[in-house]
């Protein structure tokens, strides 16, 4: 079980973001996107996750992304978006309930007591059991990005894209993220061992909660390697043209 | 902030004025109506020997002080029972201009008519032009309160109105009063005499409905429909409602007064034996009323005793509105009214 | 999750929907007792006829006048309600209502054109009108949609709003070009762009129930869809919702609803807007609740509605659309407010 991506290029609109991608990811892999704004991240999220149009492949297990039914893909891929825009106050039992959507064996997506304990499982794990009552609009910026959290691994897919999930997170809670990310990867939710692939701009949660790194410029991809490779200075500084290692304190090894 | 100050002020200034100069205006106008009065007080008192003002001791149907014309050779009638009756006292040659009304139903018998004018705003300079001696105008006219003849009023023309008359006491005075005005009081009374025993014809006959089999009788004067659900009818006080006294027939709504509008639920509660559609303007309302979503239980319904009646015939206040009640009568008491074919001429040379 | 509480406010719900029901059909210039109200209604579904001691008129007006008359408003009013709240989901914006899709005014160029035109429907002369208006309905939305996607293939939410405000505008230009051109039409047109219950009978109900029915079942079964949909047609795409299809889908069960509802009473406002929020207000966002209580919300207080246009200054009725504004907006206003206050 993998994800192959070749020769894809991806549009918004009739500006060309991704270049000729080429990208292979296996089962069971941490894989980190790194990259400065704009360069087409976020994109290659969405288009690998089957949201965004793409041309060339994105195949999944040898299927093409783009031609399976949503909720199939959903089934394979869950998605973190980086915007999660509250217009509805849904509780967030609700919300993380609604996770279970595409993996719901009831074929118009009704709920059946096996979601409900998984929701369930999901909100302890996220530590938003108790907030299971509140309404989104009620939780702080960092609650509320636990419970989309809580939400996408309610989606029970093996390949989890989180955009940015560090946003709007305190230090404590970061450092409790990526050894939530690192428990799900070690469990077992399903045949295939569970992926992650995440955008971080926090260099350390990175390193913490990934293996591999995948480093972007201007839409192509210019490093595919270990992460510790990936995230020297001499990489930062090529990919931001900005002295990265200087910036952050000396003592912290990057 | 300054900026909106500013605009506000300004405002307020500008609102301060238009109310000034309004005031200024309502001042100048009760000035000059002021000064009118007294100008016409004054021709009063300098030209009493003035015909005009001498004459002026008959009062119109509206009460109004009219001055009658030393002869009436040319006339101009506003209402079309009016003209009727003018025709039917031997003026027909001397009619002039009538409304359009009027035009449409007795055309051929005003040979000598110019022109035509609308109900609603007359062209009164036109009718100046004519030279009429006479001009009748009818309640029909006037709407709000205000003639649309002032002008031929104050142009010295002798305008004599005639409000629609509510009983039929008041439409005998009407034509006795347009016989007056024009010379012809003897044949006004025939018309007049015609009419009342042409009622008490009926009226006896009338008597003769058993008791026990008095109908309920609703007068419509639309057929109601999704845009206009209002029906309009009659009640008391209304001349048609004497006219249901006359036939024996009970006014569905006789316990209201006035002309009214009900709703259609009001009119299925009222359950009339018998509809009268007083609406010539619409050809097979008797049909369109029979059809109607939810008036199968109605007993004029049930029974097809839905008429359509000739609106003019009965809404002219005329002498005519006696035929008018034959012709309820024949629909509602077809037992008592089928072998009662009597007319207005028969019965005044009967008389 | 407060089952109960929910369950007990679902059932005062139902029962004082009822009861407004009630009093619509009892209330007008003719007065019934409630015995013979229930008299008559049991009367026909037994089959058994008008009960005995009742006159047979009373029998025709609550039978053949009020009632139809009531349900026909219940229904058109529950009708735009669930349309209304399954628009807000999609567009995400609490405020939208199919009237931002121009499925309305859409609806009124049909019928405008049908006026002055003429024309009529060979077989069911009766129906042209309401035909034509849920075509125009359609056909205004199918081109609000299309003109959205060749803009952007993925139908965002504020090209849709934008389009469906022009088309409206555009269509309302139309709408009074057509009205200019015909005078002797225009009361009907006024009357009918304002909306009236007036003489709706059975036939009308014959035709809305089923339609209400089907469009009900329809969105309730997409009602996890919707809930989804709701949180943006980004993370609905992510969590397995195919975005574009959905919305097409309940569009077109948003633009049946509404348009047969327009053509059978004219254009209405405010109540699609007004339901599905306050019933959110009460029971919460998600849509397998807020769907039936958007429905029966909306009904009552369009069949409340309805009363007032009969009754406030009978004989003559004023344009229910002209109550639904007056009474509606205020108290829109006020609930706008009131939680733009809380969430500060």
């Amino acid at each position: 079980m993998k994800i192959e991506v070749k020769n894809m290029t991806a549009y918004y609109g009739r500006t060309e973001i991704l270049h000729d991608i080429n990208l292979e990811i296996n089962a069971g892999e941490k894989v980190f996107i790194g990259g400065s704004n704009g360069s087409g991240k976020t994109t290659l999220l969405r288009v690998i996750s089957g949201i965004i149009p793409h041309k060339g492949e994105v195949l999944v297990d040898g299927k093409e992304i783009s031609s399976m039914k949503r909720r199939d893909a959903a089934k394979l891929i869950s998605l973190m978006p980086q915007t999660s825009d509250i217009y509805f106050p849904y509780t967030v039992y609700e919300t993380v309930l609604l996770g279970t959507y595409a993996s719901s064996g009831s074929a118009l997506g009704g709920i059946n007591a096996k979601d409900i304990e998984y929701a369930v499982k999901c909100m302890e794990d996220c530590g938003v059991l108790e907030l299971k009552e509140k309404h989104l609009d009620e939780l702080s910026g960092g609650q509320l990005q636990r419970v989309l959290l809580a939400r996408t691994f309610a989606q029970r897919s093996p390949f989890l894209f989180l955009d940015e999930p560090g946003n709007n997170l305190d230090i404590k809670y970061r450092a409790e993220l990526c050894d939530k990310l690192n428990n799900w990867a070690e469990e077992k939710t399903s045949d295939i061992p569970n992926s992650l692939v995440c955008v971080f701009h926090d260099l350390e949660q990175a390193r913490r909660c990934c293996t591999r790194a995948v480093m972007m410029k201007e839409g192509r991809i210019i490093y595919d390697g270990d992460i510790s490779n990936g995230t020297t200075p001499e990489m930062l500084l090529k990919i931001y043209d900005f002295d990265v290692a200087s910036y952050i304190d000396n003592k912290n090894p990057l | 902030m300054k900026k909106i100050l500013a605009i506000i002020v300004a405002l307020a200034t500008t609102m301060a004025f238009a109310t000034a100069c309004n005031e200024k205006t309502e001042v100048s106008d009760t000035t000059a109506s002021e000064v009118e009065t007294s100008d016409t007080e004054a021709s009063e008192d300098t030209e009493a020997t003035e015909p005009s003002t001498a004459e002026s001791d008959m009062l119109d149907r509206a009460g109004n002080g009219i001055v009658l014309p030393e002869k009436v050779d040319r006339i101009v009638s506003m209402a079309p029972s009016t003209t009727q009756v003018l025709i039917e006292i031997g003026l027909a040659d001397k009619i002039i201009g009538a409304d359009t009304n009027s035009t449409a139903s007795y055309d051929t018998q005003l040979p000598s008519l110019v022109a035509g004018f609308d109900m609603m705003s007359p062209d009164c300079e036109l009718i100046a032009s004519l030279e009429p001696d006479i001009v009748f105008t009818s309640g029909m006219s006037s709407v709000g309160g205000t003639s649309p003849f002032q002008s031929l009023i104050d142009s010295g023309i002798c305008v004599a109105d005639i409000p629609s008359s509510a009983s039929i006491a008041d439409i005998a005075e009407d034509i006795r009063f347009i016989g007056i005005v024009t010379g012809k009081e003897s044949e006004a009374e025939d018309l007049v005499e015609a009419m009342t025993l042409y009622i008490s014809a009926v009226e006896d006959i009338a008597k003769t409905v058993p008791e026990g089999e008095t109908k309920t009788v609703l007068l419509m004067m639309n057929v109601p429909s999704a845009e206009y659900p209002t029906i309009y009818t009659v009640g008391t006080g209304t001349y048609m409602d004497e006219m249901f006294g006359i036939i024996g027939a009970k006014n569905a709504f006789g316990d209201q007064e006035g002309w009214l509008a009900i709703s259609i639920e009001e009119a299925l509660a009222a359950d009339p034996d018998v509809i009268l559609m007083d609406c010539n303007w619409m050809p097979g309302a008797d049909e369109a009323v029979k059809a109607l979503e939810g008036w199968e239980n109605v007993k004029a319904v049930k029974n097809g005793d839905v008429y359509q009646i000739d609106e003019d015939l009965c809404s002219r206040p005329n002498h005519h509105v006696a035929e008018a009640c034959a012709e309820w009568a024949r629909c509602i008491y077809p037992d008592q009214f089928n072998e009662f074919n009597m007319t207005l001429e028969l019965m005044a040379e009967a008389a | 999750m407060n089952k109960k509480g929910t369950g007990l406010k679902i059932a005062i719900s139902a029962v004082l929907c009822l009861f407004i029901l009630v009093v619509c059909i009892r209330a007008g210039s003719v007065y019934i007792s409630l015995k013979d109200l229930f008299g008559i209604i049991g009367g026909h579904i037994t089959g058994k006829g008008t009960p005995e001691g009742v006159a047979p008129m009373m029998d025709s007006i609550f039978w053949t006048i009020r009632m139809p008359r009531a349900l026909c408003a219940f229904m058109v009013g529950g009708a735009l309600s669930i349309s209304g709240a399954c628009m807000q989901a999609l567009l995400q914006n609490p405020l939208a209502s199919s009237y931002t899709l121009g499925v309305s005014s859409g609806a009124s160029v049909g019928a405008a054109l049908v006026l002055v035109t003429g024309i009529t429907l060979p077989f069911f002369p009766n129906f042209t009108l309401p035909f034509a208006g849920f075509v125009f309905g359609l056909l205004t939305v199918t081109c609000a949609i299309l003109l959205a996607r060749a803009i952007d293939r993925s139908i965002s939410n504020t090209t849709v709003v934008l389009i469906g405000m022009v088309l409206s505008l555009f269509v309302n230009g139309v709408l009074n070009l057509l009205s200019t051109f015909d005078d002797a039409h225009s009361k009907q047109l006024y009357l009918w762009m304002m909306g009236s219950f007036s003489a709706r009978g059975w036939k009308h109900c014959a035709i809305l129930f089923p339609v209400c029915i089907v469009c009900f079942i329809g969105l309730m079964l997409m009602s996890r869809k919707m809930d989804i949909m709701s949180f943006g047609d980004l993370q609905a795409q992510a969590m397995g919702v195919d975005a574009k299809k959905t919305k097409i889908v309940s569009i077109l069960i948003c633009a049946l609803l509404t348009g047969i509802s327009v053509a059978f009473t004219g254009v209405i406002g405010f109540v699609d807007l007004a339901a599905p929020h306050v019933v959110r207000k009460l029971f919460g966002p998600t849509h397998k609740l807020v769907l039936p209580m958007s429905f029966i919300y909306g009904g009552a207080f369009m069949a409340l509605c309805d009363l007032i246009s009969r009754t406030l200054l009978s004989p003559r009725e004023i344009p229910v659309g002209a109550v639904t504004a007056l009474i509606g907006a205020p108290f829109f206003a006020y609930v706008f407010f009131a939680s733009r206050r809380k969430n500060r």
